[in-house]
This record gives structure tokens, sequence and C-alpha cells, in this order.
């Protein structure tokens, strides 16, 4: 390589950088119909998994799982659930986990640097934060919270999001819960022009439930909105 | 070898998505979403804050019995953005409220719209988007 191919190599590595570290800031709002590019998405999740259909505008009634077959102990705690309590006060801040909250009806905002991202959900006002300077998971025993602790690498122009240690919480907000032992993994990829944000959740908790789970879902980008705060009120329930 | 996937998505597909998931507790699970109730009333109180607002409303039966109701709204700032706010309702004004009615049978209904004595409307509970109104 000549001395010139050299430094334009490097000067080529901060701007590829800089590149991925804005292309998905911004506000983002919910896109109940993702549309046929997000198939890129669909085509990369893993043979055999299960789609949960519930994302933006579906939800799952009583009972319904997806075709999930549930563990023993899952299908137990789905038996003895009681739906009332759900209309309380007791229940009505608690939080949900990014496992079903990504999916939730509501926008977010994403700040982006190259050793950080950062979701800001409008939802419950659950703050995201996804590490991209290469460090590793906590040890087993780290603790859990709902949003888990999530490393993420790029593929080209997909984000490759891992996360773990997501506390156990409602996977499909109908009285069935995921475990402490969640695996997730999500791509996000932008559509050709940019305006669309595309992401796929892959699940594995062989504590509740076996094989492999997958959602998809899809924000529409929009220019000089906020999130705003969520502030959640548990007199809801009395 | 992605052909199995597409298949779980035709067949889930067409028999999971219920109308609207907007709220902290099921939709599907609390309230009956194929069935509209409209009930007339004069306002409580209302409460403007998440996960759900709450109406709370006078109406007369045909016995001449007043029935208290209860109403829930979608999240406040999914309402917020439809031009409600927290004073959209005070104590006193006449109303009649269409909403979807609780499951368990009680006077207690997710709200779809309310119309006031003057005419205007706030809507509550809407229909999601179809594929076609998503492009537009």
């Amino acid at each position: 390589m000549t001395r010139h191919g050299l430094l334009l190599g490097l000067l080529w590595l901060p701007i590829t950088a800089f590149a991925q570290a804005t292309a998905f800031e911004g506000f983002w709002t919910p896109q109940f119909a993702p549309g046929t590019e997000s198939q890129v998405l669909i085509d990369k999740l893993p043979e055999g998994a299960v789609f949960i259909n519930d994302a933006g505008a579906g939800e799952l009634g009583e009972g319904e799982f997806s075709g999930l077959q549930l563990s023993a102990e899952a299908r137990k705690q789905v038996e003895d659930y009681d739906f009332s309590t759900e209309l309380t006060s007791e229940f009505a801040c608690i939080q949900p986990s990014v496992a079903l909250y990504m999916q939730a009806p509501f926008p977010m905002e994403i700040y982006q640097d190259t050793k950080l991202l950062v979701f800001r959900m409008e939802y419950f006002d659950m703050t995201r934060v996804i590490f991209m300077d290469g460090r590793q998971h906590l040890p087993a025993e780290g603790p859990h919270s709902k949003n888990g602790h999530s490393v993420g690498h790029w593929e080209g122009d997909e984000l490759v999001v891992d996360t773990t240690h997501i506390s156990a919480a409602s996977f499909m907000n109908n009285g069935f819960n995921h475990s402490d032992n969640l695996h997730l993994t999500e791509r996000f990829k932008l559509s050709s022009e940019g305006t669309t944000l595309f992401a796929t959740q892959v699940y594995e908790d062989p504590d509740v439930f076996q094989g492999i789970a997958a959602r998809l879902m899809a924000w529409r980008k929009v220019e000089g909105e906020y999130v705003y705060p969520y502030e959640c009120d548990p007199s809801f329930g009395e | 070898m992605r052909k199995p996937f597409r298949l779980y998505v035709c067949v889930f597909a067409s028999v999971l998505v219920a109308p609207f998931a907007l709220g902290h507790h099921s939709f599907a699970v609390h309230f009956v979403a194929d069935k509209t109730v409209e009930v007339k009333g004069t306002v409580e109180s209302f409460r403007f804050s998440n996960p759900h607002g709450i109406l709370t409303f006078n109406t007369v039966d045909a016995s001449g019995a007043t029935v208290a109701w209860r109403a829930e709204t979608n999240s406040p700032n999914v309402l917020r953005r439809r031009g409600w706010d927290r004073d959209a309702l005070k104590p006193g004004d006449q109303i009649t409220v269409t909403g979807f009615p609780a499951r368990d049978g009680t006077s207690y209904m997710r709200i779809s719209k309310v119309i006031f004595a003057d005419g205007h409307e706030l809507v509550g509970q809407a229909a999601p988007p179809t594929p076609e109104e998503e492009k537009d």
C-alpha cells in the first residue's frame, strides 16, 4: 500500500464510524405495517422460529401464546394468573421488560455515539443503553433489570444487539411471563430511504418455552417530535 | 432455509391479531373488542394520568336509578397527540360516551369517543390503521 493509500485508509475508518454513529438517531413512532423491506430481517431469523404477532396494533388474548410450547412450570404460572390484579394500584406501574416494551405502540428517541446507543422509550419512561465498545456481558451473578444488559456490534448497516440479565416480566401482556434467563437477540436496520427503522427480536428462554420465538417491529421517523414523560400514576387502580 | 418461518407468519397472522394494544394491561383480556356501548351522563371526575386516564360519570337507568360508570382512556401520551388534555372533561359536563364494555359485565368501559353537549368530540380508542392507510 502506498503512503497515500494508507493515509486514505486511516481517514476512511473514522468516516465510516461516524456514518454508522448517526444513522439511527432521532424520534421514531411505531409503524403498524412494517412493509416489504422488513423481509430482509425476517429472512435472517432462525429456522423454525415461532412468530409472535402482537407488535404495535396486535394483541394476544387470554390463553393465546402464538403456538409456543410452554414448559410445565410456565403452564402452571399461567393457570394461576389472576387477571383481576391488573386493575389494582399494585399492578398499575409495574414496568415491562425490554421483551415487551419494544413492541408497545409508543414512540422512542435514539441517541447514538460510536461507543454507545441510548433508546429513550416513552412507554414507562424506560431508558435502554447498548454498549458498543466491545465489552462483555455482566458476570452471571450481575444484577438483572427490566432493560437487561445489552452489547451491540455492526454487521454492515445492521445493528445486532445481544441482551441478557433481563428481569422476569410479562412476555405477551396476557399472564405469560418470561424468566430471568431470557436471552434476547435483536437486529435493527433502516429502510433504503432511511425513514423507517425495522427490528426483529429473537427470544430463547428454555425455562418457560421450547425452541425460539420472534417478533418483528417497525418505526417511522418523524422530525420535530419528542418523547413525553410517562410518569406512571398508580392511583389508576384506586 | 426461510420458508418455515414464512409459514408461521401466515398461520398466526390470521388468527392472533386483536384490534388494539394501547395499554399496560391487556385490552383483549379485559374488554369486548367487537361490541360498543353508548351511555349518556354527567361527569363526576376526570383524572388524566398514565397508564390510563379515568373518567367517572353518572347516568340514570330506565327505573330512574342513578348508575355510576367508570371509563378508562388510552394512555394520556397517546391522547395528547389527539387533542386531549387534563382539562378535557370537567365535573358537570353533559356527555355521551361510547366505548368497549368490560368483559365482566360491570359498568366499566374503554373509551372510544366522547361527544359533548355542544357537539364537539374527543376520540379515544381508535381503530388501528390498515396497511393501506399506513402507506399514505
